[in-house]
């Protein structure tokens, strides 16, 4: 007997939801085009008199930074809040009652939020192509390319957002792991400062951290900076920490059920 | 009937960290790994037969929900076998699930943001019931709970009374076997109580549903449960009939006179003063010592009655007395859970 029926309506009402709170999503792309139109500013007053940094123009830099910040505002790793939110309330014991495995749930949740925010961050786009700047891709091949490390950047968050998560069962107090996490996966993604700029050992960090897939490999192809074999490279690492992503939240997962303690019973 | 549900020698024990007050106290814990090991569940017992309804009392802390818990394979027990429906709960959880349904009177299962309807939607494509039964069943639940006004009313916006109501339909649309409620009239007016005990009634009665009620409140016994398991400190303290409950722990009755000279002092062999209120006076007797009759006509031959009454203990009395007693006579007491 498939689950699939059960994790489609999940996504489905859960896309209703991301509508339902349509107005405080709004507010939130306004603050995001706000983060692009002076991330442009600021970038713009480095560049004054030079034509490249790296090899990179500004037009390209700007693209990279508007093109990251629109898909780290969108591939958000909302199914490890709500586990976190119904192991706080005390409700991952009705999830836990129910014929159907609670990591499919969350997943299907986090899909189908995210199907019913992108339309919202879609009807934006066009005016993040007036606060900051947004070329279309390099090639057809990167666009296509992008497309597909976009997937597996989305792989890679959901499956970092439940083990962020599953540390609820282990401790409530997760605030503080969560700004963390929030300020790494910025600044280590590339949100921020393109990874290329970044100086030696802190390069190095961000390379071997999960991170850079959120943002930085999918828009190094978007631009065209990763073509070729360092372009296979870098979707063969994003593949690699989505295997061992998978991996780490299966185990943690069946450590996590033996502890369950629901609250307040 | 074959027990549906069988628990044997249930145990459950927590590990808590334990803390010393105060912010040096809250810094040490961060450091050490005092742990406190506490048993919520001590070796509990007990069959509930394919369609019974009981009763699952205690205080607060003594074991109930962790029990439930348990049952629906939410929890892994520390030892001890459960059996529900041929399944052990926490190994087949998922499975399990299909048969039971769920209702936490302090926790919805339904969707906040949503209309409500969509999550009977949801209930009936994860339970995969034909369209036909859903209709059916919804229908039914629609009448019998009144849930047409507000069927369309997102859940946020529904009344604690509304809300249950919802919870209880979307816990029977897939004709579970077995129904476990876990203080289901919690917080709800009087009116809201009623509705919700006769809709469990019918249920049980109907289509046969196995109910494992806990509840605080000693009315929904009386309405619902011919059978009650009365559970404190872990332990069973008691499982049967709610009448032999009353019979072993409240054997007396009181009977209530109004006498027409109201100083005088009834001397009725087998009874005792309890009480006195101006020409009232309460008289405790053991109904098996002196029978009711006898001592009713013993009255009437020595005075001159104007009034005259038979209080029965009711169940909310017994239990709390039976807690009461165990208070003074448990040197354990005093533990926390």
């Amino acid at each position: 007997m498939s689950a699939l029926p059960t994790y489609f309506k999940i996504a489905s009402l859960a896309s209703q939801v991301a509508y339902a709170y349509r107005f405080n999503v709004l507010l939130q792309l306004v603050g995001l085009l706000l983060q692009i139109f002076l991330l442009r500013a600021f970038w713009t007053a480095i560049y004054e008199n030079r034509v490249s940094v790296d090899g990179v123009d500004l037009a390209t830099l700007l693209t990279y930074l508007t093109v990251a910040n629109l898909q780290l505002w969108i591939v958000f790793p909302e199914g490890g809040e709500i586990l976190q939110r119904r192991v706080r309330e005390g409700k991952v014991a009705l999830d836990l009652a129910r014929p159907v495995s609670l990591v499919g749930q969350l997943i299907s949740q986090q899909v189908g939020f995210t199907a019913g925010l992108l339309p919202l961050l879609l009807a934006v786009t066009p005016l993040a192509l007036v606060v900051g700047v947004l070329r279309p891709p390099d090639t057809l091949e990167a666009a296509a390319a992008y497309v597909v490390s976009l997937v597996f950047a989305y792989a890679v968050i959901v499956l970092i957002g439940l083990l962020l998560g599953m540390v609820s069962f282990w401790t409530m107090e997760t605030t503080g792991m969560w700004a963390i996490y929030r300020f790494a996966n910025l600044f280590f993604s590339g949100g921020l400062v393109p990874l290329w700029l970044f100086p030696e050992p802190l390069r190095t960090v961000a390379g071997l951290l999960p991170f850079q897939t959120q943002a930085n490999i999918p828009v190094s192809i978007y631009i065209g900076r990763l073509t070729g074999v360092d372009m296979l490279r870098a979707l063969l690492i994003q593949c690699v920490w989505i295997v061992l992503l998978a991996l780490l939240v299966r185990f943690v997962w069946s450590k996590a059920i033996r502890r369950v303690v629901i609250q307040g019973g | 009937m074959p027990s549906i549900i069988r628990v044997d020698g249930l145990v459950k024990e927590f590990r808590t960290a334990k803390r010393a007050p105060g912010l040096a106290g809250g810094l040490r814990t961060l450091f050490t790994r005092t742990q406190r090991v506490v048993r919520a569940v001590d070796g509990v017992s007990f069959e509930v037969a394919e369609g019974e309804l009981i009763g699952y009392l205690g205080r607060n802390g003594a074991g109930k929900s962790t029990t439930v818990k348990l049952l629906t394979g939410i929890l892994h027990p520390t030892d001890g076998h459960v059996e529900v429906a041929g399944l052990v709960p926490w190994k087949a959880r998922e499975k399990n699930a299909l048969n039971i349904g769920v209702v936490f009177g302090q926790r919805s299962q339904l969707w906040w943001d949503l209309p409500l309807i969509e999550s009977f939607d949801l209930i009936a494509v994860m339970y995969r019931i034909d369209r036909e039964r859903y209709r059916k069943n919804l229908d039914q639940f629609t009448e019998l709970l009144d849930l047409g006004p507000f069927i369309n009313t997102p859940v946020r916006q529904l009344s604690l009374g509304q809300r249950m109501r919802g919870d209880l339909a979307a816990a029977l649309l897939y004709e579970p076997r077995i129904l476990y409620l876990d203080e289901p009239t919690v917080g709800l007016d009087v009116v809201a109580k009623e509705r919700i005990r006769t809709f469990i009634g019918e249920s049980n009665r109907a289509n046969g549903t196995t109910v494992v009620l806990t509840t605080h409140d000693m009315k929904d016994v009386e309405r619902l449960c011919p059978r009650v398991i009365l559970i404190e400190e872990g332990r069973v303290l008691f499982d049967g009939p709610v009448a032999a409950l009353v019979a072993r722990y409240a054997p007396t009755r009181v009977l209530v006179l109004e006498l027409a000279d109201g100083a005088a002092t009834p001397d009725l062999p087998g009874t005792e003063l309890v009480r006195r209120e101006g020409a009232r006076v309460w008289l405790r007797f053991d109904p098996a010592q002196m029978p009711v009759a006898r001592l009713i006509a013993d009255a009437y031959a020595r005075y001159l009655v104007t009034d005259l009454a038979i209080e029965e203990p009711d169940l909310e009395q017994v239990v709390r007395q039976i807690f009461e007693e165990r208070v003074e006579v448990s040197p354990k007491a005093s533990r926390s859970i």
